[in-house]
This record gives C-alpha cells, sequence and structure tokens, in this order.
C-alpha cells in the first residue's frame, strides 16, 4: 500500500518536473552568440616577434629602458664583485697574520709561566737595593 | 530530449573545420537545454543569458580539440555547469556584484514563461501557473549538485553514467543524489502531489 502510494507520488512528480515550462531564451539569442564569435574571429592575434623590428623608432623608449636595467644589473654585480674581493683580500691577509705567530712549541711552558704571574708582587724594596 | 550524437559528432567535425553554419545550427538546437539547465543552476535568468551565451563561445573556442569519441550533449553540459560554478564563485567573491539575492528568484519568476495557457480554462492556467512557480521554488531550495542531477535526468533524459561524466562524480553519489533530490521536492510537493492542489496559503 506504502509501495503504491510511494510510486504514485514519483510518478506525479516525473511527470512535473517533465512538464515546467521551458525558460524564455531571448529570440536573438543565436545571433548574439555568433556575433560573439564572429568578433573573437577578427580580433588580430598576437604579431609574431619579429614583426616588432619592422617599426625601429617603436622600440627606442623599450630599448633604452632594456639597456639602462642592463646597466644597473652590471654595475650592481661589479659593485658586489669588488666587494667580495675586497673581502676575500682581508680575509688573506688574516691568514697571513696568523701564519706568523710562533710555533706551539715556544708555548710547551705557557701554563707553568701563566701560574708563576700569580705569585706575589715584586718586593721593590729589594729591587731597588739591587740596582 | 532525443538525443542524436552521430548528428551532433558531424556538425561539430564541421564545426572543427570552420564552419559557421554548422555552429549555428548547434547554437540553434541547444540553447534551450542550456538556457533551462544554467538558468535553473543560476537561478538568475538575467545572468544565465550571459552564461549561456559564454557556453556556445567556449564550444566554438574549444572545437579544435573536441573529439566525436565524446557524446556531445555530456561535453555541452560539462562546459555549461563548469561555466556556472565559475559564476557562482565569482558571485560569493564579489556578492554585491550579483543581481538579485538567488533563494529568492522563485518569487519573482516573470509571468511570460508560463505562456502554454491557450488551451486552458483561466483559472486551470493560474493554478498551471502556481503549481510551475512552487516546483521551481523546490528545485531552486535544493543544493546545486542535486539540482543539476535531477535536472539532467529528468528534463534531458541523461543516463546515470552520462550525469556522473557531468558532475565529475561516480555512479553511486549521482543515484544517491536523485534519490535524495526527489526526497526532498516530494516532501516540498506533498500537499500538492497527495491532493492535487494547494492548502490555502
Amino acid at each position: 500500500m506504502q509501495d503504491d502510494r510511494n510510486k504514485s507520488l514519483d510518478g506525479q512528480l516525473d511527470a512535473l518536473l517533465r512538464a515546467l515550462p521551458d525558460k524564455p531564451v531571448p529570440s536573438n539569442f543565436t545571433a548574439r552568440v555568433l556575433q560573439a564569435v564572429d568578433r573573437e574571429a577578427v580580433r588580430p592575434a598576437a604579431p609574431p616577434w619579429w614583426e616588432m623590428f619592422r617599426h625601429p623608432l617603436q622600440l627606442l623608449p623599450r630599448a633604452a629602458m632594456t639597456v639602462l636595467a642592463l646597466c644597473f644589473g652590471l654595475f650592481g654585480y661589479q659593485h658586489h664583485a669588488l666587494a667580495e674581493r675586497h673581502a676575500y683580500e682581508r680575509s688573506v691577509e688574516a691568514v697571513v697574520q696568523v701564519a706568523s705567530l710562533p710555533s706551539p712549541d715556544a708555548l710547551k711552558d705557557f701554563n707553568a709561566i701563566r701560574h708563576m704571574s700569580t705569585t706575589p708582587a715584586a718586593d721593590h724594596d729589594l729591587l731597588a737595593l739591587l740596582q | 530530449m532525443p538525443v542524436q550524437p552521430d548528428l551532433d559528432a558531424a556538425l561539430m567535425l564541421r564545426v572543427k573545420r570552420g564552419d559557421r553554419e554548422a555552429f549555428g545550427a548547434l547554437v540553434e538546437k541547444y540553447k534551450q537545454p542550456v538556457f533551462n539547465l544554467v538558468a535553473r543552476i543560476l537561478r538568475d535568468e538575467t545572468e544565465a543569458e550571459d552564461v549561456a551565451q559564454n557556453v556556445f563561445i567556449q564550444v566554438h573556442r574549444s572545437a579544435p580539440r573536441y573529439k566525436p569519441s565524446a557524446k556531445f550533449t555530456t561535453w555541452l553540459f560539462t562546459i555549461a555547469r563548469n561555466l556556472c560554478l565559475n559564476e557562482i564563485r565569482r558571485r560569493a567573491r564579489h556578492p554585491a556584484d550579483s543581481i538579485d539575492a538567488p533563494a529568492d528568484a522563485g518569487d519573482d519568476l516573470p509571468a511570460r514563461q508560463f505562456e502554454d495557457v491557450k488551451t486552458a480554462a483561466p483559472d486551470a492556467a493560474a493554478l498551471q501557473r502556481e503549481l510551475a512557480r512552487k516546483i521551481e521554488e523546490a528545485l531552486a531550495a535544493l543544493p546545486e549538485n542535486q539540482r543539476t542531477a535531477i535536472i539532467l535526468f529528468q528534463r534531458q533524459e541523461m543516463s546515470y553514467e552520462e550525469i556522473a561524466e557531468v558532475i565529475g562524480c561516480s555512479l553511486s553519489s549521482v543515484k544517491s543524489l536523485i534519490f535524495r533530490a526527489r526526497e526532498t521536492l516530494k516532501e516540498r510537493l506533498k500537499a500538492y502531489l497527495q491532493t492535487g492542489g494547494w492548502p490555502d496559503e
């Protein structure tokens, strides 16, 4: 009984959905679509790259900007390379200074000497007498 | 609606070769189903005009990539749905651009869409208009994927497989979408379906 009722409701719903009126399409719809497609067809495609050399004067501003950008780039690179070179020179100098230090053998009694420096202060009176 | 894949594929092959007349024939043949679908997905007939127009422009642009192995209507409705989803996303980003609020779309449907009243008595015509309005409202209240699925199933007589291709989901999902849509519609239209009329509002 319930199934029959459900089937009946389904059937009615199907019929209602199928009978829904169409949405009104504008009468000039096809013409508008065709016009839009025609407009796309006549729209000039992007010219090939070699076309830009046909009118060299038009290229001047662009070329000037490109040269300027290249100059800035070159200047920046040179500045950076020079700074790097100076830093390298400084580091080489530092290494040379380290190389001129006494050999490690000279420092073998370093601890004993350091401890000696903690002994009581010199007897200045005795030193004066000795002089 | 009757589908003639061979004829459509032949027309598309002609469009591919730049045949403007073949393209015009395709637009003429499918403008109504596309407009019906787009208007019901977007719930806005003004926006639907632009989107439906874009659907056919997109078809023309994509013609060189069209393969006759794909059924034309499936391909067409996939383009239509994708453009509708783009439009819905655009609306969500710019809500002020939308001309009217989607949920109210059913309330102000123009009377001109119910012109099939020549054979009906005035009272019957009014009842028919009221019924159509109620169905449109019930459809509009469905989630987009359920609405699209039931429209393609009932109005375009597409198979579950074709609908799955258009919506981009599995066959079982399509069955579930259509089942849920039917249940919701039956619930909303119960008053009419049981009695053949609306209780006084």
